[in-house]
């Protein structure tokens, strides 16, 4: 029944995650080892990842005996060749674990694991921003089985590159959907106290484009207001899995390798039942479902708020049209028009 | 050091090719959506060549949605001699292949530098001396530096490079242009985050990209956030921090890099928008010995 269907990709950071997304319906695993080499978390933090190698090597022993992949996460997306020996190291021991595929996303990276292992099957990481299918066939001719594409596409246009492009391709479809690119934002980072005091504030966000900005106009200086105005974060896309699915991805991919395994294993839950539904072309439950679901389902526990007023209210949505704003704010009316009318020029 | 002009409207370009610039660039950096016509191109193109400048045209990250329009453009490029062709999209260096003519210049958005973070991790207190130093021999340098990324692209016929006005990261710059790269390093503008889901034009209220009226083609915005401290500016879809040249920087890196290009853009934010501001701006860079 799943043969044509896409894969399901659950996040996971402990092993007890593991066995709960298992459980819940996914088939295929991601997840990464703290690498043995301190303060070098040049992007992100150790803290979204599995403790040990042995840790590593339970969890894909209990995802192969349910017949689930494990796939590493090797997307640092920058080389060093100071770094050189510790990374190959860090792959070697996960290489020695068993796992099915590494996901990359640095061609220095792609370097040190060819050279390591030239068999090892690869998963091409969003931090290539594969945005075409030029970009994807490249990546495919480089070695890579699959090519995850940048969040920022439309169900079009990822339909578009499907049938363009001879590489299998992942789009992703719940969970943290970056406001920016992804290997172009350089606004996160874990190490700066004054931040991690700021986001700390925010109720459910950790992320600094969700802060509210004072906005000027460069050229009068006028005031305009303060807005989160960097906020594009998007969160769900139940309400477009049948779309999806007819695009002809091969992977759908929950985002939140660091949120809580309730997180992991409901969102899991939720994606399974409804890609089922789909699956068995059982569209009109489906969609009663999907209904019943933005009321019932609390997307992000321990928080105690539903999928409608997690994502829906706030357009939230994944694949809602690339300009829409999550956020409220009213630009004043003075200034609003002189927007709308003053660059007609420039349409041209 | 040569300094070349980096405009995305024609207003602007023309202002350029009547500059004191060494060489022009035409064309969006960040935004699929301001790629220029291709009869605008090719005005841009001819300007050039009646001015005598080198001409570069700069490319985004290109969508499915407008890759054909690319190829347009490369197929009308490809016929002039030495143009230089900056690309921020791998599927363009792919399609590069087939453009033998055009120089192959990496855009700043396929060169990764930790050091574009505006809070820089080194700071932080709880990191002891010796880590902090090792940290900041990685934080300050390039993906380039890395020698086999290095080398991917140089197999691929890539001969050029953009980088950011990021004085902390020069030395590393430094032992990229002795491993024969050109360094075309932007003056003022570091993009600290940029997207598809355009800040701007959802400030604004725009609703489809395809309608734009690309309000920042003369506007910016400044953000300020009192917990950042930190002022960042909105250019269209990517958020840039702002640094001035400072004369010992500018010397410094005439030392290290001996031969290489510095990019002043014209917009909003750099208050360069027409011919007698940048020549003066080129003027006292030349003036800095």
């Amino acid at each position: 029944m799943r043969g044509n269907m896409p894969r399901l990709l659950a996040p996971v950071m402990r092993f007890q995650g593991a066995v709960k997304v298992i459980e819940a319906g996914a088939d295929e695993l991601y997840c990464d080892v703290k690498m043995p080499i301190k303060h070098f978390s040049l992007y992100r933090g150790a803290e979204h990842c599995l403790s040990t190698y042995d840790e590593l090597k339970a969890t894909v022993k209990y995802a192969h005996d349910h017949g689930v992949k494990v796939f590493i996460t090797a997307n640092m997306p920058f080389a060093a060749d100071i770094i050189e020996k510790d990374w190959k190291e860090h792959i070697l021991r996960c290489l020695e674990q068993d796992i099915d595929a590494l996901i990359v996303g640095d061609f220095g990276v792609l370097s040190v694991i060819r050279e390591i292992n030239p068999g090892v099957p690869l998963l091409a990481s969003t931090y290539f921003a594969s945005m075409n299918h030029e970009t994807a066939d490249f990546l495919r001719r480089l070695g890579f089985s699959r090519v995850i594409l940048e969040r920022h596409l439309t169900i079009p246009e990822i339909s578009q590159i499907v049938r363009n492009s001879q590489a299998e391709i992942e789009v992703f479809v719940h969970g943290a959907g970056c406001s920016n690119i992804n290997v172009n934002c350089y606004l996160f980072h874990f190490k700066y106290p004054p931040l991690t005091k700021a986001l700390e504030d925010i109720d459910g966000f950790k992320n600094p484009c969700t802060l509210g900005f004072q906005i000027s106009d460069l050229g009068d200086k006028e005031a305009l207001g303060e807005a989160p105005i960097l906020d594009a974060f998007t969160f769900c896309s139940i309400c477009h899995l049948p779309a999806l699915v007819e695009t002809g991805v091969a992977g759908l991919k929950i985002v939140g390798r660091g949120d809580f395994i309730a997180f992991q294993e409901g969102a899991t839950r939720v994606y399974r039942e409804l890609l089922d539904l789909i699956a068995q072309n059982r569209i009109e439950e489906f969609e009663a479902r999907v209904s019943d679901l933005k009321s019932n389902f609390l997307p992000r526990p321990p928080m105690f708020a539903n999928l409608k007023e997690v994502a829906c209210e706030q357009g939230r949505c994944f694949y809602s049209p690339l300009f829409h704003a999550p956020y409220k704010m009213q630009l004043p009316w003075p200034a609003w028009l002189k927007y709308q009318f003053k660059f007609l020029e420039h349409k041209k | 050091m040569k300094v070349t002009v980096q405009a995305e409207n024609l207003k602007h370009f023309k202002e350029a090719v009547k500059s004191k610039c060494f060489g022009v660039r035409y064309g969006s950096e960040f935004c699929e959506w301001k790629i220029p016509e291709l009869e605008s191109l090719r005005e841009a193109c001819g300007l050039a060549r009646d001015a005598g400048k080198e001409f570069s045209y700069v490319t985004p990250r290109i969508s499915e949605t407008n890759l054909h329009r690319m190829r347009e453009q490369l197929d009308f490029l490809d016929t002039k001699e030495g143009v230089r062709l900056v690309f921020n999209d791998l599927g363009l260096l792919s399609i590069l292949e087939h453009f033998p003519n055009l120089v192959r210049h990496l855009g700043r958005q396929l060169v990764f530098i930790p050091a574009r973070c505006p809070w820089e991790q080194i700071t932080n207190l709880e990191v002891g001396f010796m880590t902090k130093r090792n940290v900041a021999k990685v934080f300050y340098q390039t993906s380039l530096n890395s020698s086999r990324t290095f080398q991917f692209y140089l197999e691929r016929g890539v001969t050029d490079a953009d980088l950011d006005w990021i004085p902390h990261c020069f030395q590393h710059y430094a032992s990229l242009r002795q491993a024969g790269l050109n360094l075309s390093i932007h003056a003022h503008l570091t993009p600290v985050t940029s997207t598809r889901r355009c800040h701007t034009a959802r400030f604004l209220g725009l609703e489809n990209p395809e309608n734009c009226n690309r309000p920042c083609f003369e506007k910016g915005f400044l953000l300020k956030n009192q917990t950042l401290s930190i002022d960042f500016y909105l250019l269209g879809n990517t958020v840039f921090r702002y640094s001035e040249p400072r004369a010992n920087d500018v010397k410094r890196i005439r030392r290290l890099l001996k031969e290489f290009e510095l990019i002043v853009t014209m917009n909003s934010v750099t208050k360069l928008e027409e011919r007698k501001k940048v020549d003066m701006l080129i003027e006292n860079l030349e003036a800095i010995r």
